[in-house]
């Protein structure tokens, strides 16, 4: 069941060439939302009026403006616009190779899959996968820019195994680090409060396995649907019972440790259903979480 | 219609959200990001109401990904 | 690092309204680590750039978007749309309530438990989707300092699902500068495997070849990007065209003031100045 390409490029930088193929690397699992009338029930559609006189104007007749100040609009038209659309090419162009760690994972907006276009000449599944692996054995990204539908792109060409990957990338401006902003400031924390917290936090530590988390909201939306699809009406989940109020940030952290520390002699008891698994118990369940996999 | 003459504007109203919103290419609709619905073909983004204008009329995104693969 | 803080006018916060300020957050709720609560406000921490547009009529009168039912053309106010979902092919919906939909997970919805804390550079990049800022709410931002510290000093990044705008979230919390944030993740099932698109497996490769590419990733070898390569391009020239157009008084239409109010008539505060507000809002009171 192969996914089909959504577009066909050549990776060129120096005298590399590299026919290759993209795929969309994401799988949207968004319940699809619609906007409906209350009346009818029909997803509505939209229409472009003129506020004083209620004439319709559609879309095929409609002209975009930039508003540069209240009640002031500059009107641009179709062909200025098109003017400013890029070239159509199909030339992935690579500027520049950099270390991984020169574009920060905040950097990027979209991952897509590159695979060989192996249709448009001899010897380029064997380029493809001689350019992954020199990729990385170079642990190395490459800057490449890309026109893709009257779209410029900037992303990262990187390597994913055998294989490579382009990661578009957000503009200049878009990301606001940490750094352009000052942190909340207040009276210095006690010595043994941050003691404490240090070790609650190495009795929670563990390692990152992304299969041990599922998306449980999204099936039982589905189920809420289906039943209302139905006209039945789904029992509301039981209410967490509220937690006790610790007097102190102290005290807290104290329980905290304590319940921790206990959590590692047995299965901790959580009131959530427990999909994750207590930090401390050493036989990591995988069989179940592949389960739910199959149903959601 | 402003938001501020609608009494507790639901959080996937279309216009809502903020200047972090979402603004549909196809249409120039703000919707937030949630809602967001990407066309089979190409990928590319598009406001809950133009995916539904757009699949009544058979055709994914803008015309241009009429089936096929692409011709960039 | 025990030292106490100088009481110093670094920067004051900004003056802006507590209200707009928080009507801005994404979420509000509570992180729990044990039993440690830490009250928090959720904002974004990307930024839109480029140009935004505005539908006009063909003289430049700024458009206003209606929407109407396709039965019968007529025209659904705004207070009568409604959110609903398909069920089958033959275009039924369902209607659905907020409130329906936020009883699935109560648990989950207001309350963020950090369970576990793993190495903050084990998450593949290619996982990473949306950035949010958390900021202290309550009185005080006490716990929120002690979290960012340990966090910061073991390296570390909180794992936790919730759920915001009635879609479950699987999010990495990072602190950086005393500051927490949160990045969502994609769950596992989102994201395509070479296998599920059908990509070939490797065959052998041509020892030179790699070895000729190699050389050539060499001579393209950089220790930085440069920042003009993450430009907005395409915005640049439109913001070019658009200055110059005003320059020459070309296609400039007064559409009076009350025509400018759009689909958003307040003018939003810039999201800078709201974080940097939101980080200091809980410092003065405890």
């Amino acid at each position: 069941m192969a996914a089909r390409a959504i577009w066909k490029g050549v990776i060129r930088f120096d005298a590399v060439e590299v026919p290759v193929k993209l795929y969309a690397a994401v799988e949207d699992r968004n319940v699809q939302f619609r906007l409906l009338d209350e009346e009818s029930r029909a997803p509505v559609r939209q229409r472009m009026v003129n506020p004083a006189t209620g004439d319709e104007v559609p879309f095929t007749e409609t002209k975009k403006g930039y508003e540069a100040e209240r009640g002031t609009f500059v009107v641009l038209e179709d062909e200025e616009l098109e003017e400013l659309r890029p070239e159509p090419s199909r030339d992935i162009e690579i500027t520049r190779f950099v270390p991984p760690a020169e574009i920060d994972h905040r950097w990027y907006e979209r991952p897509y899959y590159l695979g060989p276009d192996a249709a448009s000449e001899q010897g380029a599944e064997r380029d493809y996968f001689a350019l992954a692996e020199a990729l990385a054995r170079k642990d190395r990204e490459g800057v490449a820019r890309w026109t893709m539908r009257q779209k410029e792109y900037v992303g990262a060409l990187r390597p994913e195994g055998d294989y490579l990957m382009l990661v578009t990338l957000r503009h200049a401006g878009e990301v606001i680090p940490a750094s352009a902003l000052e942190a909340p400031g207040g009276r210095a924390l006690a010595a043994e409060e941050v003691e404490m917290a240090e070790k609650l936090l190495s009795a929670l530590e563990d390692d990152f396995d992304p299969s041990r988390y599922q998306d449980d909201y999204r099936g039982r939306v589905l189920e809420l649907i289906a039943a209302m699809a139905k006209g039945r009406k789904l029992a509301a989940p039981a209410a967490a019972p509220p937690k006790a109020e610790p007097e102190s940030l102290a005290k807290a952290l104290e329980a905290s440790l304590a319940q921790a520390r206990k959590g590692k002699k047995a299965p901790a008891t959580k009131k959530a259903p427990a999909k994750k698994k207590a930090p401390a118990t050493k036989a990591k369940k995988k069989a179940p979480s592949a389960k739910e996999r199959s149903r959601g | 219609m402003s938001r501020s003459q609608r009494e507790s504007v639901p959080w996937w109203a279309p216009g809502e959200g903020s200047p972090e919103s979402e603004t549909c290419p196809h249409c120039l609709g703000v919707y937030v990001y949630e809602l967001e619905v990407r066309c089979v073909d190409c990928d590319r983004p598009m406001c809950p109401v133009c995916a539904v204008a757009l699949r009544r009329t058979e055709v994914r995104l803008c015309g241009e990904c009429g089936g096929g693969e692409a011709d960039g | 690092m025990a030292r106490p803080r100088a009481k110093r006018r670094a920067e004051a916060a900004p003056r802006i309204d507590p209200g707009a300020a928080r009507a801005r957050a994404f979420w509000s709720g509570t992180l729990t680590f044990g039993l440690v609560s830490i009250p928090v406000y959720l904002y974004p921490a990307n930024r839109r750039g480029g140009v935004s547009l505005r539908m006009l009529a063909p003289d430049g009168t700024p458009l206003a978007r209606r929407y109407y039912s396709p039965e019968t053309g007529e025209e659904v106010p705004f207070e009568s749309l409604v959110r609903g979902y398909e069920i089958g092919e033959d275009g039924k919906h369902v209607l659905v309530e907020d409130e329906e939909l936020a009883a699935l997970a109560p648990e989950k919805s207001r309350e963020i438990d950090l369970r576990r804390f793993v190495p903050a550079d084990s998450i593949r990049p290619l996982y990473f989707e949306r950035a949010y800022f958390w900021t202290p709410a309550g009185d005080s931002n006490k716990a929120y300092r002690l979290l960012a510290r340990v966090m910061e000093r073991t390296g570390r990044a909180g794992i936790a699902t919730f759920v915001m705008r009635a879609k479950e979230y699987l999010i990495a919390i990072f602190a950086e500068g005393g500051i927490l944030r949160a990045e969502t993740l994609r769950f596992a099932g989102e994201v395509r495997t070479p296998e599920q698109i059908g990509l070939p497996e490797k065959p052998e490769v041509d020892r030179h070849t790699v070895r000729r590419f190699e050389k050539a990733i060499e001579e393209l070898g950089a220790e930085a990007l440069d920042p003009e390569e993450l430009e907005d391009a395409y915005g640049k020239r439109l913001e070019r065209l658009i200055a110059a157009k005003r320059k020459r008084g070309e296609g400039v239409v007064e559409a009076g003031e009350g025509a400018g109010a759009g689909e958003d008539a307040d003018e939003p505060v810039d999201l800078m100045n709201v974080l940097k507000w939101s980080l200091k809002s809980a410092e003065k009171r405890r």
